[in-house]
């Protein structure tokens, strides 16, 4: 987080949000989306104890149609510049407007753990 | 680049490029100033304080010039040639140069100064028609004139603002004079949240009242007015008191945003459409 925080705006605009392939999707009530992301397995999620208490493996986190839209945005190969502009042109906004909104809501995803903001040059530079 | 939106503020205005915009605003005339910029970084501050007298402008701009020398040695200066009423000079670094100008309006009492940033290099064009397009705006006896964050609103002159609340697609302006207030507001992204039935819309933002609401065309579209009492206790709601209270709304399809316009007043009811407020081009004649 505090890499995260860190950034300055220009860095978290050239920023690629990739997500978490181990995400699983699922369509939601009113048109949006359910996302599940994995859980670490705790020592009291094991048997005996999940045995008696079936606890999730999985966190939901539900997507309204304006995240939906932001998510599927997010392909790993759009920078933030791309993906506000994307949301800022669809719902008519203006720029900085679309940015406050998509940055706010990447920043949730990033702590839930449903995307990673990588750069572009570090993508690059992978094998 | 070249294409500039106006922006009117307390007064003021500001003929800057459309994609800089206002992330910092204050709302007293006495001092504050609004801070704009590009999408990456801070392009133009416009501050201003109220000064009883005139001062001396060349004098002041030359003692902020020695200053700035002072601070920053390594940087280059140059003189700006007057622009309007603006004096001022610019600073270099490498291509980046920061045009620094001041000025004051005898009319509002207003030390103006504006502070644009050119990190790619100077536009000398675009900094002319900067400069040129922002100042004191044409005193109006009749109106007061307010454009920004994507609002467009003219209010009666003794109507002054009380406060700018600007949220991604939710912006308003809350106006006061005397014992009665007014906000405008402009709601945008409809597609996300509105279903389409504005009466609906009014029984949701009318909360503790009841409204009675009527169809109307505003700005060539379909409006609704919406009318209630702000009654302290239900017996006055029973007995018809309270503060009367006008919502106007309607959506603009053009400007792909809800507005409302929302009028309360100690006494005789003040008709929403005092305030004028230009949507698509419809509201309220030339500027």
């Amino acid at each position: 987080m505090s890499k995260q925080s860190a950034l300055t705006r220009s860095d978290l605009l050239d920023a690629v949000p990739v997500r978490n392939e181990k995400v699983s999707v699922e369509k939601g009530s009113g048109g949006g989306l359910v996302l599940g992301v994995p859980l670490r397995e705790r020592w009291y999620m094991k048997p005996p104890i999940g045995w008696v208490m079936p606890f999730s493996r999985r966190r939901r986190v539900a997507l309204d149609r304006l995240g939906m839209a932001v998510w599927e945005t997010c392909d790993g190969r759009r920078t933030v510049e791309e993906v506000v502009e994307a949301f800022a042109a669809r719902h008519h906004l203006t720029f900085h407007e679309a940015r406050v909104s998509v940055e706010q809501f990447l920043r949730e995803l990033v702590r839930r753990g449903l995307v990673v903001l990588t750069s572009r040059s570090r993508e690059g530079d992978e094998p | 680049m070249d294409r500039l939106q106006h922006i009117a503020w307390l007064g003021m205005r500001l003929a800057v490029p459309t994609d800089w915009e206002i992330v910092r605003h204050a709302v007293r005339p006495e001092k504050g100033r609004l801070v704009l910029v590009d999408r990456r970084r801070q392009r133009l501050q416009l501050s201003w304080v109220r000064t009883p007298t005139a001062p001396d402008l060349e004098q002041a701009m030359a003692d902020y010039r020695s200053r700035d020398v002072e601070e920053n040695p390594d940087r280059t200066f140059s003189p700006l040639a007057s622009v309007g009423r603006w004096r001022g000079f610019r600073r270099h670094e490498e291509q980046a140069v920061l045009t620094r100008a001041g000025q004051f309006d005898p009319r509002l009492r207003r030390w103006m100064e504006v502070v644009v940033e050119w990190p790619d290099g100077l536009e000398a064009i675009l900094e002319e028609k900067v400069l040129r397009g922002s100042g004191a705006a044409e005193p109006d006896e009749h109106s007061a004139e307010w454009r920004a964050f994507g609002l467009d609103v003219r209010t009666p002159p003794t109507w002054v603002l009380q406060e700018a609340t600007v949220k991604p697609a939710d912006v308003r302006l809350a106006f006061r004079d005397g014992r009665r207030d007014a906000t405008v507001r402009r709601l945008g992204a409809p597609d996300a949240w509105y279903d389409g039935d504005l009466e609906e819309f009014l029984h949701k933002q009318v909360v503790g009242a009841k409204v009675r609401a009527s169809a109307r065309e505003h700005n060539g579209h379909a409006a609704c007015l919406g009318e209630s009492r702000l009654a302290r206790s239900r017996l006055g709601e029973w007995l018809g008191m309270g503060r009367p209270r006008l919502d106007l709304v309607w959506l603009c399809p053009a400007a792909h945003a809800v507005f409302q316009v929302t009028t309360r007043a100690r006494g005789p009811a003040v008709p929403p459409e005092q305030f004028v407020v230009r949507c698509c081009g419809q509201g309220g004649g030339k500027r």
